[in-house]
Order: structure tokens, then sequence, then C-alpha cells
């Protein structure tokens, strides 16, 4: 009897919803019938489903103010297109929003003071004596360049339309650079390349990420349910990194410890909204007031 | 009458009459959705209003390669949930705390939509309870109870929302329904 009561209670739920067989259905059936305990849990749980399936009504004013929002939005979109066609020439939103990000990050830490510091310390992050990176010509704001030849640092600029030019294609063979003689070892492995599909121009995301990154851009992201869950809550978010071991966060120099962090690998970009979309879905998440992002480009794993 | 595929290209290129022909089928499931996250109609309504301003936003992302209200009900429970998460922190709910009226009845939003005052105040009991459980269980659990119970979608649908495998959601769904029995029945009072 207790047997039959546990594979009655198990199978309840089922059997309330309609999801059993018929077999299964006339042996729940013939179990209630002589069991009272089994027959109110029934009950209960018929109400309990029937409550979660019942349609809530609109309100009244429901529609209008749906189309009153409707056409507010139609508006701004509509006020938005010469923008955006010359945002277009540009190289397009999805292009310049990571771009503007990093200047939002550059703002930030160059206001902050935080710019000699982080030159300093930027060395961590550079390639090995044996390679170096390529310059970054493209025109997307970058905090820091390391420029192998002059070895200075070059401010970021935002003057010029964002295409990624050739050092893009450069990356699987970085240039020389040089550390400092009494610089850390990098914590980071050696011998990253550079995801492949950040190489071309044919990248959903369409941009370049500045060199000193390109190994943090090797942190495996698993699943893109992981990052819908990782990015809501950036704090906790647990770094699946077979690479580094520290919350980019800590690593990189003059990056605020709390900065948002975005993740994003070229299948997962195609498959979220957008990046604006979720560029904003970060900011009203997590934190309104929280403008600091940091980005990543990730791979996604096989 | 214009086909889905043309309301959904009118509507991509700005139309919101277009876009609220398209979701008209579809506001009244989001709408239930937000009012099981959102623990009342004002609220519920504000987020489904948030949600499809943000689809109509958004519309030109939509490719094509899944139907229309896969790609609709992922952004609507993503959305839905994420506010929650944003209400949560400005709002402390307990399932044992009682949230009384002047009148001492246990609703937070006594707006009469049933056929008596009395079995009005009970269903809406049942649902801010509803309300409550659900914001106790996990994401991933959550998105289940509102896809499935809620919304009444099938595995197989459910899995394309969510990009896993049926298996998955069939899991997720006995394990989420063990939960909210456990949360939901301990009351037995409201529900027998």
């Amino acid at each position: 009897m207790q047997t039959d009561c546990k594979h009655c209670r198990d199978s309840l739920w089922s059997f309330v919803a309609q999801e059993l067989s018929y077999a299964e259905t006339k042996k729940i059936e013939a179990h209630l019938q002589g069991c009272p305990s089994c027959r109110e849990e029934a009950e209960r749980l018929s109400l309990l489903v029937s409550a979660l399936r019942e349609e809530i009504p609109l309100p009244a004013t429901f529609s209008a103010e749906l189309h009153k929002k409707l056409s507010h939005a139609a508006e701004e979109m509509t006020a938005e297109k010469p923008s955006r066609q010359k945002l277009l020439r540009w190289g397009g939103f999805k292009t310049l929003a990571p771009a503007l990000a990093c200047l939002a990050l550059v703002i930030g830490v160059f206001s902050s003071g935080l710019y000699d510091q982080w030159r300093n310390a930027d060395q961590i992050l550079t390639e090995p004596p044996a390679k170096s990176p390529a310059p970054i010509e493209s025109s997307v704001p970058t905090p820091v360049v390391t420029n192998p030849t002059t070895d200075a640092p070059q401010p970021a600029t935002t003057t010029q339309p964002a295409t990624t030019t050739q050092p893009v294609a450069e990356a699987p063979a970085p240039a020389q650079t040089e550390l400092a003689p009494d610089a850390p070892t990098p914590a980071v492995a050696d011998d990253i390349p550079a995801p492949a599909s950040l190489e071309t121009e044919d990248s959903p995301i369409g941009f370049a990420l500045p060199r000193q990154y390109d190994r943090i851009t090797c942190l495996t992201l698993l699943n893109t349910q992981a990052f819908l869950d990782g990015w809501q809550t950036a704090s906790g978010y647990e770094w699946k990194s077979y690479l580094l071991k520290t919350d980019p966060r800590e690593l990189i120099p003059g990056v605020d410890a709390d900065a948002t962090v975005l993740q994003l690998s070229p299948k997962i970009a195609e498959n979220l909204l957008s990046f604006e979309e979720s560029l904003s879905i970060t900011q009203d998440g997590l934190s309104a007031e929280k403008t600091e992002f940091l980005i990543i480009i990730t791979e996604d794993e096989e | 009458m214009l086909s889905e595929q043309e309301l959904i290209q009118s509507a991509q290129a700005g139309n919101a009459v277009a876009f609220e022909q398209l979701i008209a089928d579809h506001q009244k499931s989001i709408f239930s959705i937000a009012y099981r996250i959102a623990g009342n109609q004002e609220d519920a309504a504000d987020m489904t209003q948030e949600v499809l301003v943000k689809v109509f936003r958004n519309l030109k992302n939509f490719r094509g390669d899944s139907k229309f209200s896969t790609w609709l009900y992922r952004v609507a429970t993503t959305t839905c949930l994420d506010e929650q998460k944003k209400q949560r922190r400005h709002t402390a709910y307990s399932l044992d705390e009682e949230l009384e009226t002047e009148d001492g009845s246990l609703a937070t939003d006594l707006r009469d939509t049933g056929p008596t005052p009395e079995e009005s105040a009970e269903r809406k009991a049942i649902q801010q309870a509803i309300h409550l459980a659900i914001g106790k269980l996990k994401e991933e659990h959550k998105k289940v109870i509102l896809l499935r119970e809620v919304r009444g979608l099938s595995y197989e649908e459910i899995a394309k929302i969510l990009k896993c495998s049926e298996g998955t959601v069939k899991s997720r769904i006995n394990r989420a329904r063990e939960n909210l029995k456990k949360i939901l029945l301990q009351n037995r009072e409201l529900f027998d």
C-alpha cells in the first residue's frame, strides 16, 4: 500500500495535468478511490495546477498604454535612423557598441588617475620576449596599445571608422615586444593564439580587442545558459578559465573591481538580441549607475 | 489579413501597429507569466509592456531561424526574470510573512476580479502564494514552470526556447514541481 501511495504521489502532478497514459491514469484513479490521503493531496494539487494555469485578464488600460509606448519607441527608432546610417559607415552599432563601452572604460581609467599605474603594470599581460603584439591600428578605442617600435603607449582615439585592418590578420603571428628586464612573469599560459573567429572581418563582433586582452579572450564560456545566468550576477560569476585563475577585473590594472564584465562569444552574440540589448540588460539588471565595463570575447567550447 | 511573416517584416521596419497585431495572440500569455513573477497586476502590466517594447526595438535581430513565438518567449522569460531580480533588491517577501491589509485578509492586491469577494480574496491569496513560491525557485526551475505550467508549452517547444534537450526539460520540470509542491502545500489551509 505504501509503495502505491509513493508511486501515486510521485505521479500525482502528471495525473492532475493529464499527462499520463491511459493505463497509468486508470491505476492512479483506482488508488485514489481507496486512499483518502492521496485523494486530498490530489485535490490540493488540482487547485494549485489550475491556479497556475489561470489566465489573468489584462488590465483595461493595457492596450492603450502599450500602444503609446510602442509609438514612442517607433518615433525614437525613426529619429535614430539618420544617425544609424552614419553609424553604419563606421561599421555599425555591433562594431561600435563594444568600442563605446571600451571608451567608457578608458575615460574611467584616465580620469581616475590610474593610467600610469596601468601602464606600468601592463607589462604583466604582454607577450613573453619571443613574441610581441601586433600594433592595433584599428580605430576601435583601446585603453593602451603597446607599440613595439616606439615602446610608447598610444592614447585611445575614436575619430576613425571602426574597421579592423591589418593587425587583425597579423594576430596569428604577433610581432615582438620586450618586457622590462625585471618585469614579473605573465600570469598566463604561453602561446595562446587569438580565437580564429575574431580575426576575420566576417566576425559577428567585427572588431579586434586590444592585444593585451588577447589572453583573456581565451577564457572559455561553457554554454549559453551559463552565460545568461553568469552575467546577471557578475560578482558571483565563477570563472571557467583554464588559463587564468583570477577574475580578470583583478588582473587588469585600473579596472574597477566592480566593473560589469560582459562576456561574449560570436555564437552567443548571434543568439542574444543584440549587443546593444545585452549591454542594456546588463546595465539594467545589475546596477544602473555602473558605467564601467570589461568586455571579454571568448570562444564557445565545442 | 497579413501573414505572420509580413507582420514581422513590417514591424521590423518600425511599424508599431503591425507589431501590435503580431503579438496580439501572445500578450495575454506573457502577462500571465509576468503576473506570476511580479505578484500584482500593475507591476505585471509594466513588466509585460517593457518586454514587448524591448522585443519591438530588437525585432531586427530576429532572423527567422526559429519560430517567432520561440524567440518571443525566450526574450520574455529572460526579461521578466531580470525585472524580478531588480524588484527583489527593493522588496523582501517571505512566504511566512503575513501580508495583511487593514481588514486582516491575506493579500497584497485586493482588486476584485472574481465572482464573489470571498472567492476573489481566496484566488488572490493563492496567486500571491504562487508568486512567492516561484520566487524561491532556482532560475532554471522558474523558467520551466512558467513555460510549462503557466504558458502550457510542450516539452519540445520549451527545449527550443531554453536551448536544451527535452530530457533536460522533463527532468527540470519534475524537480521544479516537487519543489513548488513542497513550498506551497505546506500552507494547506490555502488549498483546502
